[in-house]
């Protein structure tokens, strides 16, 4: 394993570092590499040092990765202001693509959108098909009836009948009593609205199924992945296809996972070792599929994906 | 700014040169930013990342750096240890030197950062120009017990409802309660290395013609300080320090502030020291 840092970018002012694998010079080229980012505000390395760890253990199976800082995160430098967020995030992936792309000669991505990182990472892979696969990482608020009701179970359980959860319970309530004339209405009126306009490019819950079943056509493989501290947004496997609206309909190449024990940020070493060993295997299961020749000009030039209203899914 | 990867005894160590800016005349000074531990490092990357722009655009050389076994660095999280990250400040205070050719360097360091500084300082020729602690750690003994504390609290806050009724739970994630604190390995031989290198009984290990401490426990560097040998801290100044910042919490509130107060506080100290 080899890693190196660098600048790179149109302005040289992106800071990225690849781990590559260790070098056979017989070797044929991987047939995917990964660009790990910022998570949040983070930089480069990832919460407890997460995209280190995972990109060594990635290259000890063969997968080059470069991990490094958005325009204005981390060690990057501020952008130049001349493009939006959604149209520099992509730039910026495009470039530490082709960064990694001439470095370790692989022609196909895996881009892994940790929670703030799934939406840049979802309208890379619709612009640019190079990109094969994208995990998403904790990014979406999942609710359903099935999950409340089991997130309520639990929350008895820890608070029992006691005189103080009793006054909450009552609280609680009173609270949704008040709150049902004005969420009925706002519910009639959703359904009768016309479809919500556009707004930054960010899908809603609704639109992201579909929008994961137009990636499936162009041979991009999702993955799913959620974590289990907040017990309140997820708290079953099944829950994320349901929360698409998938089950009657599932996509193939969607994968999903929920890793149970784990929080949001992996604190604890054996967390991070779950996290390591699904993405892992994810990439490596799916890696097998993504060797078909690369398009030229690698670039796509269909029109993007018509996204939709504001994002009700995403954490910051 | 020039990101590289350096050698010491055969540990591969990342850094990122920032030269003077461009605007500015280059002064004859260089300053090292040493990162705090774990958690608090990744925290403080922010701080660190702005310090290390303003003082290159009033012209000083700065290099931020990762000790080994931790951030971009090569080296597992096991691999991290005190009496090493000592060993990697004083290489990459020879490295800035050398890159930068000026004379007089300054040491800065935030949390456990600034006790690795002043530990470093003993290492070099020549005494450093300034010694710069943020919130330095005043006793390493305490310090282990608080950050196996917070990390037990922080676990605890992070699953909620769960964390009480789930055993299976709790010994997925808290396995060892003295073995890691938040997300990272602390391996007996670091904290044995705590302990003993920040020990108020020992004398102040700082080496330095100008020291500037900025603490909330002024009582207990005022006494650690009180008695050192005035030949190699000669200026020496105690400060409240004026934060309440939590560094080690997982929290991601606070993660990107940046007390602008120690920013100016390290600029004005740094640059009046020249004009003096």
């Amino acid at each position: 394993m080899h890693e190196t840092t660098l600048a790179f970018g149109p302005d040289h002012g992106l800071i990225g570092t690849l781990t590559l694998p260790a070098a056979h010079l017989d070797a044929p080229a991987a047939p995917c590499g990964m660009v790990l980012f910022n998570a949040g505000v983070v930089h480069r390395v990832g919460p407890h040092r997460i995209n280190v760890k995972l990109a060594r253990e990635l290259a000890r199976h063969g997968i080059p990765t470069i991990r490094f800082d958005l325009h204005g995160m981390g060690d990057s430098l501020g952008a130049d202001g001349q493009l939006n967020y959604q149209q520099q995030v992509v730039h910026d992936l495009q470039a530490a693509m082709d960064t990694l792309q001439a470095a370790a000669r692989v022609p196909h991505f895996t881009l892994l959108g940790f929670c703030s990182g799934a939406l840049p990472s979802y309208w890379t892979a619709l612009q640019d098909t190079r990109v094969r696969h994208i995990i998403l990482y904790d990014a979406f608020f999942l609710q359903t009836t099935r999950s409340r009701w089991r997130f309520f179970r639990v929350r008895l359980r820890n608070h029992g009948l006691k005189a103080t959860a009793l006054a909450l319970y009552l609280r609680r309530v009173v609270n949704l009593l008040g709150w049902l004339p004005r969420g009925l209405a706002s519910k009639l009126r959703q359904l009768h609205a016309e479809p919500a306009a556009p707004v930054n490019g960010r899908p809603t819950k609704a639109q992201l199924g579909p929008g994961f079943a137009q990636l499936a056509h162009k041979g991009v493989q999702v993955s799913v992945v959620q974590s289990g501290a907040d017990f309140s947004n997820v708290n079953y496997a099944a829950q994320i296809v349901e929360a698409f609206g998938l089950d009657d309909a599932p996509i193939p190449s969607l994968r999903t996972g929920w890793l149970a024990p784990i929080d949001h940020i992996m604190t604890s070493i054996n967390a991070q070792r779950a996290f390591i060993d699904w993405v892992c295997a994810d990439v490596l299961a799916r890696r097998a599929s993504a060797v078909d020749p690369l398009p030229s000009p690698s670039r796509d030039s269909s029109p993007p994906f018509e996204p939709a209203q504001a994002c009700d899914s995403g954490r910051a | 700014m020039t990101p590289l990867r350096f050698l010491r005894d055969g540990r591969e160590l990342f850094a990122l040169h920032l030269e003077p800016g461009t605007h500015v005349a280059a002064r004859d000074h260089a300053v090292l930013l040493c990162n705090p531990f774990g958690q608090e490092a990744i925290r403080a990357h922010r701080l660190y990342r702005v310090l290390g722009d303003r003082l290159a655009a009033a012209g000083f050389h700065v290099l931020r750096f990762d000790y080994y076994g931790s951030g971009d660095s090569a080296g597992e999280d096991t691999a991290f240890d005190l009496d090493g990250a000592m060993a990697d400040t004083v290489a990459a205070g020879n490295l800035l030197l050398q890159r930068s050719r000026v004379c007089k360097l300054s040491c800065l360091g935030l949390r456990l950062g600034g006790n690795i500084a002043a530990l470093a300082s003993r290492h070099w020729t020549e005494p450093l120009d300034h010694l710069l602690l943020f919130e330095p750690v005043a006793d390493g003994s305490s310090h282990v017990l608080a950050l196996r504390q917070s990390n037990a609290d922080t676990m605890a806050g992070m699953f909620g409802s769960r964390w009480r009724i789930d055993p299976a739970l709790r010994q997925f994630n808290l396995p060892d309660p003295d073995g890691e604190t938040l997300g990272f390995a602390l391996t007996p031989a670091c904290k044995a290395q705590i302990a003993a290198r920040i020990d108020p009984r020992q004398p102040w290990p700082g080496r330095a013609s100008n020291s500037i401490i900025l603490t909330p426990q002024i009582d207990a560097f005022t006494a650690w300080t009180t008695g050192r040998d005035l030949l190699a801290s000669p200026q020496l100044r105690i400060a409240p320090s004026d934060s309440d910042i939590d560094w080690a919490t997982n929290s991601a509130l606070n993660t990107a502030i940046v007390p602008r107060a120690w920013v100016d506080r390290a600029l004005g100290a740094l640059t009046q020291a020249a004009h003096a």
